[in-house]
């Protein structure tokens, strides 16, 4: 069983060694599409694996990864990649240096020159491991090559050339270190300006030619030195670049103008959110001619059956890992509420007998709801006779509205008692027990990789070695990774309010079209097909569409695709989207997509969310 | 030199109803006990000032306002724009009345964190021309309940741009040491946000009893997702055990990871944090905040006083040998 101290490190790719992430790597079907030799772009929310599927590419997770597929996959990477870090620390650090005492000019261009820096010690380290090894006994070796310590001598003289730099011993490994206390200089550098007249910082920006590098230039030089001494065919590189969405801008703009140099032996593999103000000018960089358009590969599910089938294969990976049994997860987790009854059961009607599961809750719900027994009689529907249906009509009336009626039994108050005062919404902790169940944890999880493995860390960790997990422990910890969940899309800043209103965070919108969707999902005379998803409209003010774009890449929301089958937003307007099915035990919601509605409608329908939220 | 001084730091053995300052800073805001340490300092004090906030007069700000105009204050009211260049002018015409030593108390109660980080960073600028003596001084508030839903954040980065800390190694792990309030929470959603791989946290430890049940309910998920031996407590009145305890803390933990703290529920914690900032420089110092949209609370004083003294020397002194910043030692 893996040992982690804390939660937080149980499955972050970010601060995990190639290596470390190949231990635990299950590939979804996406990797082999991002294995080809093309450029491209990686689009998911925050923990979807893009971290995971980049470092998957690096030669010490390659050499470790242990898994069936793996010889396949491998024949297709005939290039070495480089990992080029990323993270919300990192980029405060770029957009901050200098600490608010030099022009702009200036930061830019130190900002710059260290992205450079970090970009060529990257490729470097990929150097010495191809060179090296990577301290590991490998699996299989990937990528290696021949240098002698003459030949590494040349290499590092000629890189130390090229880039400026003194490195103490004629080594890779020293111009690694040397790069490293580049880092450091630039940021010492920018601290000694500030206290310069502005006409002096000129003259010491300007005699530093380490500081106006391009990075695909120098690099171009680097792999030449390299290549010259290894005696091997010439290959390409793959440059791999996480969390792009998180670049200052300047950053951004000196990738593009790399990317359009056409290096030919440079892939660019880039990650980064679904929504991206800025997307024009990415795709510029990619203009659509043969080897140089990119391959657009997203990092979600659009069918629920693709997302159940990768979160079993992460589920019986988890229990592998621990030495433990692989038993189903139907067998361990159970049935889900919002599971319609199996094909067999559907042709038969025994499902739907008057003594079954579902029999007795269309019963109770008819009991209590006169606006669900309403709809029944509507439809001509006898809830003692369901399984007497026709199988079409089964189809069409009863397995449709069949996800709702957990929901709504749980969260709403009879009439009876309603009638007495109460209110129409019960609150009770045993509605989490709603949640538990395979396909509903799976599902709540969106296949995303860290939600799954954080949720199931603790689960796992909880039961022990299970047979059955009860469906209270299921539904206590799903609330609690829908709270965390929550907690982190509250802190993310918010957008200012139009007009100089105030300013209306992702949890905000999430909160007022989960308490509408809950509203009308159990509040509401009953309907079949109650809204559970939002069209954005069009004329939604700036600071409206930027926030929708926010819980996009945050993954509060989902992207519901169009025909046009476009995956990177520029804009949500006109685009179809549902709440996070981890968000549906805090708002009471069935785990299902539902028809759209139209956003403004939600907002301007919505009464205060605070007074709605369920606790 | 990179142009800030690394500053040396002492337990306050003050006593601030006797001891004399050359200048005398605090804010003017709305809490009550913006003015308690004010009307404690009982020794000579050459120049007083209270720099004003420009958003939510309202509460006891204009008793405070009044007080201060009574008792020779100097009233100043940049924005927060220009709120740092201003105390800078300050310091830069300073002259102390005897000696080679600026003298400085700092009421840090009632200022906001992003103008407590502008003071450090403007007192820690490598161009003025005197050392300077500061005693940072805190008034422990009366309890009251925290605010039942916050509003949205605005600002989710840097304390300041003085504390946005340095890494070499922006691949490495993240650790983030955080100093817990009673914000629902906040300490969970700002490390989810961070992503960060390890968490420390410092649950403060104070004579208000009603303190401590409010914020474990705040923080009741996450110091669940924390093992014990990261959980360490820290008395609020005494700030210079603080302050050595979390650099201790921060130098460990900074030899194989990056670090950002998350100075969360006390000012004087997150003071602590800034100080540690200023001597670990490539560290973060962060704070959450909704800004002015945050309600206004009018924040009682008990009688408890408390404080830390800082040296910050002058790179100008003939002779003087910089103390180095420590950096990353991997």
């Amino acid at each position: 069983m893996t040992d982690h101290s804390s939660i937080f490190e149980s499955f972050n790719a970010r601060s995990l060694r190639p290596a470390q992430v190949a231990q635990r790597f299950v590939p979804p079907s996406q990797f082999g599409r991002l294995t080809k030799r093309r450029h491209s772009l990686v689009i998911g929310p925050r923990g979807s694996g893009k971290t995971t599927l980049l470092k998957m590419l690096q030669q010490p997770a390659l050499e470790q990864w242990d898994h069936d597929q793996a010889a396949e996959i491998l024949k297709r990477i005939d290039y070495s990649s480089v990992f080029v870090a990323a993270d919300v620390l990192w980029s405060a650090q770029l957009r901050t240096l200098g600490e608010d005492r030099l022009d702009t000019t200036t930061r830019r261009l130190l900002a710059i020159s260290a992205f450079t820096t970090h970009v060529l010690r990257a490729l470097i380290t990929t150097m010495i491991q191809r060179a090296h090894g990577t301290g590991k006994e490998p699996l299989r070796v990937v990528g290696r090559v021949q240098l002698s310590s003459e030949g590494e001598g040349r290499v590092a003289a000629e890189i130390a050339d090229t880039l400026h730099l003194k490195p103490r011993l004629r080594t890779l490994r020293s111009i690694r270190t040397s790069l490293s206390g580049r880092l450091s200089e630039i940021r010492q550098l920018g601290g000694r300006l500030s206290l310069l007249p502005k006409e002096d910082r000129q003259s010491e920006l300007y005699t530093r030619p380490e500081l106006h590098l391009a990075f695909v230039q120098a690099a171009g030089a680097c792999v030449d030195a390299f290549e010259a001494e290894i005696q091997d065919t010439p290959g390409s590189w793959a440059l791999c670049f996480d969390e792009l969405e998180l670049a200052p801008q300047w950053i951004r703009d000196e990738l593009v103008r790399s990317i359009r140099s056409t290096d030919e032996r440079f892939l660019f593999k880039l990650a980064m959110s679904p929504f991206d103000e800025e997307i024009d000018q990415l795709e510029s960089a990619f203009p659509p001619s043969p080897g140089h358009d990119f391959d657009p590969i997203e990092l979600w599910y659009n069918d629920r059956r693709d997302t159940y089938r990768f979160c079993e294969k992460l589920w019986y990976s988890m229990l592998d890992e621990r030495g433990w049994e692989k038993r189903p997860p139907r067998e361990v987790l159970g049935g889900s509420y919002f599971d319609a009854p199996s094909g067999y059961w559907r042709q038969v009607g025994s499902a739907y007998s008057a003594d079954s599961k579902w029999g007795r809750r269309f019963a109770s719900l008819a009991e209590k709801d006169s606006t669900f027994r309403h709809y029944l009689e509507k439809k001509d529907i006898d809830v003692r006779r369901l399984g007497e249906l026709p199988a079409d009509r089964r189809a069409a009336d009863v397995r449709k509205i069949a996800p709702l009626l957990p929901v709504r039994e749980f969260f709403r108050a009879a009439d009876a008692e309603y009638s007495k005062g109460r209110k129409r919404t019960r609150r009770s902790r045993k509605s989490r027990a709603l949640y538990a169940g395979a396909s509903s944890l799976f599902m709540g999880t969106e296949g995303n990789p860290r939600l799954f493995i954080g949720l199931f860390d603790r689960l796992l960790s909880t039961a022990g070695e299970p047979s059955r997990i009860s469906k209270a422990v299921q539904g206590r910890e799903l609330y609690k990774a829908s709270q965390r969940f929550a907690a982190m899309l509250g802190t993310i800043p918010a957008e200012s309010g139009s007009g100089g209103g105030l300013p209306r965070g992702i949890l905000t919108l999430v909160r007022k079209v989960g308490n509408h969707f809950h509203s009308q999902v159990v509040e509401a005379d009953f309907v079949a097909e109650p809204p559970l998803s939002f069209i954005v409209d069009s004329d939604l003010d700036a600071s409206q569409l930027r926030t929708v774009g926010q819980a996009l890449n945050a993954g509060a929301i989902v992207y519901i695709p169009d025909a046009t089958g476009q995956v990177l937003l520029g804009s949500p307007r006109g685009k179809r989207f549902r709440l996070a099915y981890l968000l549906a035990p805090l708002y009471g919601l069935p785990i299902r997509k539902g028809r759209a509605l139209s956003l403004r409608k939600i907002l301007s329908a919505a009464s205060d969310p605070e007074q709605l939220e369920l606790t | 030199m990179n142009g800030a001084m690394v500053p040396a730091v002492y337990p306050l053995d003050a006593d601030i109803e006797t001891e004399g300052y050359d200048l005398f800073i605090a804010a003017l805001g709305f809490e009550s006990r913006a003015i308690a340490v004010a009307q404690r300092l009982g020794g000579e004090v050459r120049h007083k000032i209270a720099w004003s906030f420009l958003d939510r007069q309202e509460l006891a700000f204009s008793v405070n306002e009044e007080y201060y105009h009574s008792s020779g204050f100097e009233i100043r009211s940049p924005p927060d724009s220009d709120f740092e260049l201003d105390v800078q002018r300050q310091l830069a015409g300073a002259e102390p009345l005897e000696g080679e030593v600026y003298r400085i108390a700092v009421d840090i109660s009632s200022f906001s964190r992003f103008r407590i980080a502008s003071i450090i960073s403007a007192l820690s600028a490598a161009d003025l021309h005197l050392d300077r003596k500061v005693d940072f001084l805190y008034t422990l508030a009366q309890f009251s309940n925290p605010p039942e839903r916050a509003p949205a954040n605005i600002h989710v980065g840097p304390v300041h741009r003085f504390f946005s800390g340095w890494t070499e190694y922006p691949e490495d792990s993240l650790t983030a040491i955080v100093g817990l309030g009673y914000e629902q929470d906040r300490a969970l959603g700002a490390v989810e946000h961070l992503q960060v791989s390890e968490v420390w946290a410092w649950t403060p430890r104070s004579p208000i009893e009603e303190y401590s049940g409010k914020l474990h309910e705040a923080n009741d998920i996450f110091l669940e997702m924390i093992p014990e031996q990261r959980q360490l407590t820290y008395d609020v009145l005494k700030p210079f055990d603080a302050f050595v305890s979390l650099e201790s803390l921060t130098r460990q933990a900074n030899q194989d990871a990056s670090v950002v703290l998350l100075p969360f529920g006390p000012k004087i914690f997150a003071l602590a944090a800034m100080l540690v900032g200023t001597v670990h420089r490539n560290v973060a110092v962060w704070r959450v905040s909704a800004g002015q949209t945050e309600e206004a609370s009018d924040r009682h004083p008990t009688d408890h006083v408390c404080g830390i003294r800082a040296v910050f020397p002058s790179a100008l002194v003939e002779g003087r040998e910089l103390a180095e910043e420590r950096t990353d030692t991997r």
